[in-house]
């Protein structure tokens, strides 16, 4: 500072003239180049101060520059930590539960509540009440479990063709029940069972007993409706027939001629109307021609005219077996075991069927034993305790012809012991007595019969005289046996 | 079709609470989430309940089987007794009918909501095939096959198809 306030003050003059002026100078450059030095080093040391701030300046700087750059990226990285996303979908609240995957939306309290979410009351009662409901429903059935089971042994019954043992199992339970609390599918079984079998008044009247007029109306009741107006066709039909030929054919007094030609007219008269059963009065003809004794070809004839007559098969059980009957006697096997058939078709129980076909092998050129003998084990494997056990006579005749006289005999006395009789049964039994040599059976079965008021058939004495033989015996298709 | 799924729902809903309340009880042993548990809602969740996805092949398997298995045995209790006493026994007493009737209705809407969501029967089928033992792979195939096709159908109702004509091919017996 001294030194700068010398530079700036005056000079201090000792010397005058040339030396002094010589002297003066150089002593003022010497002077100069002392200040400029001294002039630059202040400069120097107010760059280097300069400089000095100046680097201090920068370096704070740079400092707050690192700083707002840590701040940024603090904030970047606090944004992307605590992202909406990043929160529990369920609270919003808490962060997501990632360790049980990135993309779990759930806290792990959201996740514990959900765990324990209460049931929904209306789906427990729902439960209650269809676990109620079945137990009802079963409880229902158990108690009907008996009545079920027997209803399904006769519907099994019926649908294998055992229609007899079917009736019988149906009619056991209709005999307990009222309108009220009856299985209709019983109901209607019986009836249409009973139709088949041509029992019309027993179907219509358990269709009367169970049905309501309403019922009955109902498009699917229709085919029940249809037996009940059947029904009162048949009822109308026979009481034409009873009025005009009953005297023909209860008395057997009659002019063959004469009713034949009343009973066409009143076919031809039913043809036009449609009032009666067209089958059923040409079934009354056959009957006028039975009665009458005609020839067995005309009453096959007549038969064929009832079955033409019944194109929609309601009254197979009409002619079926008549027709069997016919065509065995015709010693026809082929047509007899196809409407054999065709009648074990709706009843595999129907012994007049067996009965009649068995007699194809007696009055055909193949006289065989053992056909009839088949057939009459088949008879007894499909008739139950509610059916006439007629394979019993089967069996005899099979015996009689293969000479076997006392099974014959036993099968016979076991035959009239179970079922309907007639004349020509007494007949035969009486001539299975007579060539089983067994005397004391012949009079007791001649006493019984004389008892009804009978007599024993010219075959039988022929026989019992010697004039004709077993086999001629059954193999007269017009004969008394 | 979600319209008609969704009104299949609705008429056969106690089928549908029923199938609902065995796939909660099910979430629930299993410790499975349940998001929500309102079982007839009017999307395509209706008769199931929201949940979420099975971790392991055996839950898998459980949420699926268990409500169809039982959805299907009171079906089957149910229709056989309906179906014997309304249309093989056709019983008259009044009381019957109307036990019957109800049993008919209950019988078919079971059935209608006896298999799980499609999401869960592929899942199933996920988990198994993933994580499941050879064993569990064989058994439980054919179960997938059947659960699957009854989700599947299930969806576009034609479980409801079904039942309709199976439940009125019974009229005929």
């Amino acid at each position: 500072m001294d030194e700068l306030e010398k530079k700036e003050g005056l000079p201090e003059t000792e010397n005058t003239g040339a030396e002094d002026v010589s002297e003066a100078d150089t002593e003022k450059k010497e002077q100069s180049a002392e200040e400029l030095i001294e002039e630059l080093e202040g400069i120097k040391d107010m760059f280097q101060r300069e400089l000095d701030k100046a680097a201090e300046e920068d370096s704070v700087g740079e400092m707050l520059i690192q700083e707002l750059e840590d701040f940024q990226e603090e904030a970047e990285l606090f944004e992307t930590e605590f992202d909406e996303s990043d929160l529990c979908q369920c609270c919003g609240e808490q962060r997501r539960d990632v360790s049980l995957g990135d993309d779990y939306p759930y806290c792990n309290d959201c996740r514990n509540l959900m765990k324990a979410t209460p049931f929904r009351f209306v789906g427990v009662v729902f439960l209650i009440l269809t676990m109620l409901v079945s137990g009802l429903a079963l409880g229902r059935a158990m108690n009907n479990a008996v009545e079920y089971e027997a209803i399904l042994d006769a519907d099994s019954a019926y649908s294998s063709g055992y229609v007899v043992d079917a009736i019988y199992s149906y009619q056991a339970y209709l005999s307990t029940k009222s309108a009220d609390d009856v299985s209709m599918k019983v109901v209607k079984n019986v009836s249409k069972a009973f139709a088949e079998l041509g029992y019309y008044s027993n179907a219509s009247a358990y269709i009367d007993q169970f049905f309501s007029q309403a019922q009955l109306k109902m498009p699917w009741n229709k085919k029940y409706a249809d037996i009940k107006s059947e029904y009162e066709i048949l009822d109308k039909t026979t009481a034409l027939i009873n009025t005009e030929f009953s005297a023909a054919l209860n008395n057997g007094e009659f002019d063959y001629e004469e009713d034949i030609a009343k009973a066409d007219k009143l076919i031809a008269e039913n043809k036009e109307s449609g009032e009666y059963s067209e089958s059923f009065l040409e079934y009354a003809k056959f009957l006028l021609m039975m009665v009458d004794g005609q020839p067995n070809k005309t009453q096959l004839e007549q038969l064929k005219k009832v079955e033409a007559a019944d194109s929609e098969g309601k009254y197979k059980w009409l002619y079926t077996n008549y027709l069997v009957k016919a065509y065995a006697r015709e010693g026809d096997e082929e047509n007899a075991k196809a409407y054999y058939e065709k009648a074990l078709d709706f009843n595999r129980q129907e012994m007049a069927a067996y009965r009649n076909f068995a007699d194809v092998y007696r009055f055909s050129k193949n006289v065989s034993a053992e056909k009839i003998l088949e057939i009459a084990e088949a008879a007894q494997k499909v008739c139950s305790q509610s059916s006439y056990p007629e394979y019993h006579r089967i069996f005899a005749v099979g015996y009689a012809l293969k000479g076997d006289y006392e099974s014959a005999l036993n099968s016979m006395a076991s035959y009239l012991q179970t079922c309907q009789a007639t004349v020509s049964d007494y007949n035969f039994y009486a001539v299975c007595a007579l060539a089983g040599e067994d005397k004391e059976t012949y009079k007791e079965a001649k006493e019984t019969l004389k008892s009804y008021g009978y007599e024993f058939g010219s075959v039988v004495n022929q026989f019992k005289k010697g004039k004709i033989t077993m086999e001629e015996i059954l193999t007269d298709k017009e004969g008394e046996i | 079709m979600n319209g008609l799924y969704i009104f299949t729902r609705f008429i056969t809903c106690p089928g549908a609470w029923v199938r609902g309340f065995f796939e909660h009880l099910v979430c629930k042993i299993s410790s499975i989430p349940v998001e929500d548990n309102r079982i007839l809602t009017r999307d395509e969740m209706a008769s199931h309940i929201e949940h979420e996805l099975a971790p392991t092949p055996r839950k898998a398997f459980a949420l699926c089987f268990v409500p169809a298995f039982f959805n299907g045995l009171f079906a089957f209790i149910l229709a056989m007794c309906s179906v014997t006493g309304l249309f093989y026994y056709e019983q008259s007493a009044p009381v019957d009918i109307i036990v019957n009737a109800v049993s008919y209705w209950f019988a078919f809407s079971v059935f209608v909501n006896s298999y799980p969501s499609v999401e869960d029967a592929l899942n199933m089928k996920d988990m198994v095939y993933k994580y499941g033992t050879v064993l569990q792979k064989i058994v439980y195939a054919p179960a997938f096959v059947l659960l699957y096709l009854g989700a599947f159908l299930e969806k576009y109702c034609i479980t409801f198809v079904i039942a309709v004509a199976g439940f009125a091919a019974l009229l005929m017996i």
